[in-house]
């Protein structure tokens, strides 16, 4: 089964998300809030993919995250971000964003995001 | 300095000058402020140059003036003045008196025009406003929205026979009622962004009490708030988390025929935490947990859930009443950079 880590600040955005992977087939190994602790889970844990929050408390975002985790571990990462703002836009693309997603996150997107080849 | 030094300087300085005698008449004038109205020196000294300020700010200049003149005070002020187009410039006008041999001999006194400035200074004025404006339309069509989605809900609920069905719903109109709040008390505050912890939580609490029929049931909801401003997302957070705890007492501490008292309680410490207690003084501390183990209810793990995003933590343990006393710590709010 693959694995999936949550990244996002907010409870009731990551256990809408959980509810979702699950559904659709994968499992949740873990959840973090800040981009510190989805780096060590990340590292740790070495998830298939990567539901990546852009905004997240702390002084990190979720960019930053992903940048320190791309060149240790083959992960797909999937953007999942509140802001189609052309900044954040241009941060995510400064990663290797596997896909991005807008919230509120269409689910057919995220299906296929987790199902694609 | 030679007295040609002087009047170099005095001609060409970027900035208008004045000077009046000890009878606030104006008995000299630089360059730049002739050729701003247009005079040569005798008529300008001769000349009224109060005739030149507009008419509607005539009175509070010539008022103001007096009454720097008469304590030889400085003074600053922002006026509209003619200039010799006949277009009307906004100049900031500042004055100092000076003396001569120990005695007062007048004032001097210098004007730039700040008309560019005070244009844009209206505008970002007029933007603000607007900003504001629109911010409290979105405010206001969340809270309408989400007043909808508790009709939707409440539309269901009304269609289901299961008992248990229903008070999940129930239960699920409040949650959403205590986000709207937020959105409502936003409207209300000054910065648009921060709303009164006391206002927010007494509101909320007078919501719950009345869909869990406290009145009717002889029960209290007691509110004792430390006033602090909340920011939108961590009132969301806080108003859900007491929105759990004190619907949590309704429904479990009180079983039917028995009445009592609910304290919720908001502290800061003098550090910056807050701390939020509910306080029940019903059938105890396992009735609650019984409900919660039944596996009906979100509740609890909702309550930790969220607790956890603002890094807190709670203890719920027996009140010296025999009842429920929760008691749920945040510690200080460090800003994020974003």
């Amino acid at each position: 089964m693959k694995r999936v880590l949550i990244v996002d600040d907010q409870f009731l955005i990551v256990q809408y998300l959980r509810i979702w992977v699950e559904a659709f087939g994968f499992e949740v190994c873990d959840t973090a809030k800040s981009a510190d602790e989805a780096v060590r889970k990340a590292l740790q844990l070495k998830p298939d993919y990567i539901l990546m929050d852009v905004r997240l408390g702390g002084d990190r975002d979720g960019v930053d995250a992903a940048l320190e985790i791309y060149p240790q571990l083959a992960c797909r990462i999937i953007y999942v971000t509140g802001s189609n703002e052309p900044s954040t836009q241009a941060k995510i693309s400064s990663d290797h964003p596997f896909r991005t997603l807008i919230k509120p996150v269409d689910l057919e997107e995220l299906r296929e995001a987790l199902t694609a080849p | 300095m030679p007295d040609t030094l002087f009047r170099e300087l005095a001609d060409h300085a970027p900035v208008m000058i004045w000077r009046s005698g000890p009878d606030a008449r104006c008995d000299w004038f630089n360059t730049r402020w002739l050729e701003f109205v247009g005079d040569d020196m005798t008529k300008a000294v001769a000349s009224d140059w109060l005739a030149r300020v507009h008419p509607e700010d005539r009175e509070m200049v010539a008022t103001s003036y007096q009454a720097a003149f008469d304590q030889r005070e400085r003074f600053s002020l922002t006026l509209r003045i003619r200039r010799s187009d006949g277009v009307w410039r906004t100049v900031l006008h500042n004055g100092a008196p000076f003396s001569r041999d120990g005695m007062f001999a007048g004032f001097f006194g210098s004007c730039t025009d700040v008309s560019e400035q005070q244009e844009t200074y209206a505008r970002l004025q007029q933007a603000y406003r607007e900003r504001d404006g629109l911010l409290r339309e979105v405010y206001h069509r969340v809270k309408n929205n989400l007043q909808q989605v508790q009709g939707l809900i409440a539309m269901e609920a009304n269609a289901l026979h299961d008992a248990g069905a229903r008070e999940a719903l129930t239960a699920l109109s409040g949650r959403i009622q205590s986000i709207g709040l937020v959105h409502q008390m936003l409207l209300r505050s000054n910065d648009l962004t921060h709303i009164s912890a006391a206002d927010f939580i007494e509101s909320l609490c007078k919501a719950i009490g009345a869909a869990g029929g406290a009145n009717r049931r002889g029960i209290a909801l007691v509110v004792s708030v430390e006033d602090a401003e909340v920011d939108i997302e961590r009132a969301v957070v806080k108003g859900l988390i007491v929105n759990e705890l004190v619907s949590n007492s309704l429904k479990h501490a009180f079983p039917p025929g028995r009445d009592g008292r609910i304290d919720i309680r908001f502290q800061r410490t003098p550090t910056n935490d807050s701390i939020v207690e509910v306080e029940d003084d019903g059938v105890g501390l396992q009735a609650h947990r019984e409900a919660e183990t039944s596996g009906a209810h979100i509740g609890m793990s909702l309550i930790n859930g969220l607790v956890e995003q603002l890094d807190g933590t709670i203890e719920q343990t027996t009140s010296p009443g025999g009842g429920c006393l929760s008691r749920v710590f945040f510690p200080a709010h460090r800003a994020s950079q974003q």
